[in-house]
């Protein structure tokens, strides 16, 4: 599946198109979500968005039990487990979507769809009206967008072309050549850092950090807008000495703005959903205050701090 | 009185109002029996004079700890029976419903609704236009209402009182009655066109004359009050109510205070008259404002006592009422008064028309949490950022206010469907709001209505022949019962709607010609135009009129149900014509293969052309078949409409199953651009892009869009700032009306019982959106555990 994706940028995987997203930079935009992403961070709360593949999502609490899936399944991916639910065998499955079909409740979905960059840029096209009135325009997220370059830089071309603001959400792991080139039709960069330790960050996310903050510095040195994400972690990235790192990383590089995001754990049915073990053991939500003093924290460093 | 005590007496008054039970009130109907035998044989707006006159004259009174006074009954919360406009059904009812519920009925209560409907049985004005209809056209409005084709309350309401509240409280009363005085004393009753003028002004002055009777009856019984009253501050405080209704209405109010009791005076008397959306506040924070500034000019009054007033006297609105149709109280408490008081909008001269007042009455309604008097944003680009985000305060509350009008587009209405008869441009800017959503200009209209016509039974009645499936009645005209083509059965729908629309306004334009027996001299001497023409509202009295012909209803539901059968019985074939009909018959019992075919078709407000390009063709049908017959029973251009009010949860009820996944007899959607409930799975935007272009909102006298919003959507500045660039931009793609219903914890406990309706319901997070319905449980705990604190 994965050469579809790069027939010269002209199609590729996408998961999800929110439209009216307000939490994803400035003003009202369409969030293209692309599908692929070389971490694995355990605390995704986008699972589905981590294979290139499609991938079934199965919705137990949806779900009736009319069993019209067991009679459809080409691939003999969905079973009857012991006490009489549905089981779904994932190295079976190869997410035909037949069983969406099939089903009469809504309970199976396929996340992962092959979409031409027209169709894309057509669908973000539709509120252009709204991205004019708001100062808004068109994010990609992911997964990791930058997983599909080719892709990305079509749609970014794309969108750019139309004239409307864009925004790259990226986790940074990608090799510098690569970035660059995308990088020319981005107008602001959300870059996610996840933890300054790099033990740390492989431990938590499965990929050394260095390449992540050498692209901090490169995107920096070209004069890009850019924010840094930080997801927040109680106990995983909150201590003390890990925020005054980040705080001192950031501010050398005279970043502005920094956005903080609080952990939470809505997206954790979707692993149970994908038949994925969620990896992150027992994490307490934060308090206000927490957040609130690591805000205070980062503030020290000159730092313009938001939390979203 | 101190602000601290004050806020603690206006909780108590709330209290009250919220926990009392409703009280039907049948003084008037004994009022109305000894008043007809008194003046048998005197012409209709003399007799409806003298029911005011002995009401103001008799009426029992009482004073209560509002420091604004008068009550419409005899009761706190009371209302009254009008069995003139229709009553047999009153019979039927074990227990009387308004529309706060269902009251008690008293054994002296049922003998005089007895004796009424002894008298009006065949004099009231649905009974004498069921008759004339069924002479003239030989049709029974009953049986076809019965069927879910219309809900016909038109027939059974009258034109309202738009009084012309800046001329009125200038001038007071007696400064009318000086002016209708000199009007009368033009004519030479002698004269044949003079004649009927002069009965006018003569029924005319005895309604306002009886009016300062009973603002007099008022002041004696507080002065009687007072005099009895050991408390020295609630005796001073009777003193200064007896002052101000010695004053009131008669004369120029001297006060703010003396100002809203003015104001509450002409409501009281008009909900004693007519009942139903009538006098409503319409541009109160522009006609109160120079009260309002004299007294903060000279420092008699402060902005919170001013805030305090305004609760006070939106409680004494959320009391109105009346005993209903069952049809109207249908929908339970979203039947509503729709006391309609308008916000923003523009001055004469096109300038921003906010002031301080505009500021303290979101304020108040803030405080009161209660539902009215409905408050209304005539929205332009010239509002503040300050009164805008005020307006998106309120909003996050949960209590659905203040909506959303467009100004430019209403303005472009009245200059089109007025451009006749030379409206200015400075009338067409005075704007308010009416009705349901329905603009009118302020203070010179007058309001009537046509039926509320059902939509998707035209496609049920075209599936079966013109037969209706729920009773086996043969109502409409026949037009085959297979179809080859989608074409085939588009022309199937169009026949049936064409008979029932003409038949309809047909209907109608009889209705409003009966009701004129009874005539509405007290609203009529609101109205300046009435007075210089020396007409009734019932005779065109009005200048303009803000009328609304037939209404559309569930045209959503249509064209949703025309798609599903366009996509799946003619384009993919993946069911025939006759499964969906059997389907259907039994309301997809044993059919949910069928059933989820049909939800998952293509629906309207998904910014997807399949759908709403049908949505679009029934509007501009219906339009069209308005323009071959474009003018109320005066001969006066009317607009066409498409709006619910409550009306689609009656529709409903007498409506099978649909080929759009909706279940029988359950409400229909409700609106006219809002999505069938669940189906607007592209988020605001795309639905605003759908309801934008789907109905033309110059043509019609209005569009009508409920979007449910999840608080989460609304954090914030930034989250505000959002959401005004969202209001913004359904303006300038040319929207008219818009209301937000911020789902608040309670709504979304129920979404947890009822998925099926909130599949549209987005939880935005930071980094992570999601449907409602779609988290699990504890996960939906968490999120309705967060709106719960975020609302406090």
């Amino acid at each position: 599946m994965e050469q579809v994706s790069g027939q010269g940028g002209k199609s590729g995987w996408v998961f999800n198109i929110q439209r009216y997203s307000i939490q994803d930079g400035p003003g009202i935009r369409t969030t293209v979500f692309l599908k692929g992403c070389p971490l694995t961070c355990h605390w995704c709360s986008n699972p589905e968005s981590q294979a290139l593949h499609p991938e079934l999502l199965y919705f137990d609490t949806q779900c009736t039990g009319c069993r019209k899936c067991l009679e459809v399944c080409l691939n003999g991916a969905t079973l009857l487990g012991s006490d009489g639910e549905i089981v779904i065998d994932r190295k079976l499955c190869k997410a035909c979507g037949v069983c969406v079909d099939a089903c009469l409740s809504d309970a199976r979905i396929i996340s992962g769809e092959l979409r031409a960059v027209d169709d894309v840029v057509s669908v973000v096209e539709k509120d252009s009206l709204f991205y004019r009135n708001s100062n808004g325009g068109v994010t990609f997220s992911g997964g990791e967008p930058t997983y599909q370059p080719a892709f990305l830089l079509e749609l970014l071309k794309g969108c750019q072309g139309k004239g409307f603001h864009t925004c790259l959400d990226t986790c940074g792991y990608t090799q510098w050549s690569v970035l660059e080139e995308i990088l020319e039709y981005v107008d602001l960069v959300l870059f996610d850092v996840k933890h300054m330790d790099p033990e740390r960050h492989k431990k938590l996310t499965g990929v050394d950090n260095r390449l992540i903050l050498d692209n901090v510095k490169q995107i920096v040195g070209m004069g890009k807008k850019i924010i840094i994400r930080v997801p927040l972690l109680p106990g995983v990235n909150d201590s003390e000495g890990n925020i005054n790192a980040l705080g001192n990383f950031t501010s050398n590089l005279s970043i502005k703005r920094l956005d903080l995001l609080p952990y939470h754990r809505l997206g954790v049915k979707k692993y149970e959903r994908l038949g994925v073990d969620y990896k992150l053991e027992e994490v307490p939500s934060f308090k206000k205050e927490e957040v609130e003093s690591v805000k205070k924290l980062l503030t020290g460093f000159g730092l313009e701090v938001d939390i979203v | 009185m101190d602000t601290k005590a004050m806020a603690e007496r206006i909780n108590r008054e709330r209290e009250e109002l919220l926990s009392t039970a409703p009280h039907m009130d049948t003084e008037r109907v004994v009022f109305q029996l000894e008043s007809y035998k008194e003046t048998d044989g005197m012409p209709a707006e003399l007799r409806r004079a003298k029911l005011i006159e002995k009401m103001c004259n008799e009426k029992t009174l009482f004073i209560d700890n509002n420091p604004i006074v008068g009550t419409v009954t005899k009761y706190k919360v009371g209302h009254y029976p009008f069995p003139e406009y229709s009553c047999r059904w009153m019979k039927k009812q074990t227990e009387f419903c308004g529309h706060l519920g269902s009251y008690g009925k008293t054994d002296e209560d049922a003998e005089r609704i007895e004796r009424a409907i002894e008298y009006w049985g065949e004099r009231n004005t649905y009974y004498k236009t069921r008759k004339t209809v069924l002479d003239v056209l030989g049709e029974d409005i009953n049986k076809i209402s019965a069927c879910g084709v219309w809900a016909e309350d038109s027939i059974q309401a009258p034109m309202i009182a738009n009084p012309d509240y800046p001329n009125l409280l200038k001038a007071g009363l007696n400064g009318i009655i000086a002016e209708v005085e000199e009007e009368r004393g033009k004519l030479n009753p002698g004269d044949y066109e003079s004649f009927p003028k002069w009965q006018f002004y003569n029924a005319v002055l005895i309604c306002l004359r009886a009016v300062i009777t009973l603002a007099g009856r008022y002041a004696r019984f507080a002065r009687d009050m007072a005099e009895n009253e050991r408390d020295p501050e609630r005796k001073e405080e009777l003193e200064r109510i007896a002052e101000r209704c010695e004053w009131v209405p008669a004369n120029r109010p001297r006060t703010f205070h003396e100002a809203v009791q003015f104001v509450w005076f002409l409501q009281m008397i008009s909900w004693m008259e007519t009942a139903v959306l009538t006098c409503i506040p319409a541009r109160f924070t522009q006609y109160m404002y120079p009260f309002y500034k004299e007294d903060k000019e000279k420092g008699i009054i402060t902005d919170e006592e001013v805030t305090q007033l305004l609760q006070l006297y939106f409680i004494k609105i959320q009391g109105l009422g009346e005993y209903v149709l069952p049809m109207r109280t249908f929908s339970g408490s979203s039947a509503r008064l729709a006391m309609h008081l308008v916000l923003g909008g523009l001055t004469p001269d096109g300038k921003d028309a906010t002031n301080e007042l505009d500021f303290l009455v979101l304020e108040a309604h803030k405080r009161n949490m209660l539902p009215e008097p409905l408050t209304n944003l005539f929205y332009h680009n010239k509002l503040s950022e300050d009164f805008l985000l005020k307006c998106v305060d309120v909003i996050r509350t949960g209590i659905g206010q203040p909506a959303f009008y467009n100004t430019d587009v209403a303005i472009q209405q009245n200059l089109f469907h007025h451009g006749s008869e030379g409206i200015t441009l400075e009338e067409a800017r005075n704007l308010t709001i009416w009705g349901c959503v329905q603009n009118a200009v302020c203070g010179c209209s007058d309001t009537l209505w046509e039926g509320f016509f059902n939509m998707p039974k035209m496609l049920e009645l075209a599936l079966n022949n013109g037969k209706d499936p729920l009773n086996g009645r043969q109502i409409g005209p026949q037009n085959g019962s297979s179809f080859e083509s989608y074409q085939e059965l588009h022309e199937a729908v169009k026949k049936q709607f064409e008979h029932f629309f003409s038949l309809l306004r047909s209907v109608n334009r009889i209705s409003w010609n009966v009701m004129r027996d009874i005539p509405v001299p007290w609203a009529s001497s609101l109205n300046p135009e009435c007075i210089r023409k020396g007409k009734d509202l019932h005779e065109g009295g009005a200048k303009y009129s803000a009328g609304s012909s037939t209404v559309a209803v569930g045209t959503v539901d249509l064209a949703n149900s025309l798609a599903a059968m366009k996509k799946l019985v003619f384009e993919e074939k993946k069911i025939t014509l006759e499964q969906l009909k059997e389907a259907l018959a039994v309301d997809f019992k044993g059919f949910e293969e069928i059933l989820q075919m049909c939800l998952d078709a293509p629906k309207y407000g998904n910014n997807d052309a399949y759908t709403d390009s049908i949505t679009k063709e029934w509007y501009d049908i219906f339009w069209h078949k308005h323009r071959e017959f474009p003018d109320d029973f005066l001969g006066r251009p009317i607009k066409p409409e498409a709006l619910s009010v409550t009306t689609h949860a009656f529709l409903g009820s007498n409506t099978g199953a649909l080929p759009n996944g909706r279940k029988a007899r359950t409400a229909i959607t409700d609106a006219s651009v809002s999505a069938q409930p669940g189906t607007d799975t592209h988020g605001p935007t795309a639905l605003i892009n759908s309801a934008a272009q789907v109905l033309d909102c110059v043509r019609f006298g209005a569009n009508h869009f409920n979007v449910k919003f999840h608080p989460s959507a609304l954090e914030g500045l930034e989250g505000a700032r959002k959401f005004l660039a969202l209001v913004k931009t359904y303006m300038d793609l040319g929207g008219y009306h818009i209301q937000f219903n911020c789902v608040g914890a309670d709504k979304l406990k129920e979404a947890q019982f009822h998925p099926e309706d909130y599949r549209d319901l987005v939880v935005r997070v930071a980094g992570f959106s999601a449907f409602f319905i779609h988290l699990d449980k504890p996960l939906q705990d968490e999120i309705i555990k967060r709106t719960e604190l975020k609302l406090d």
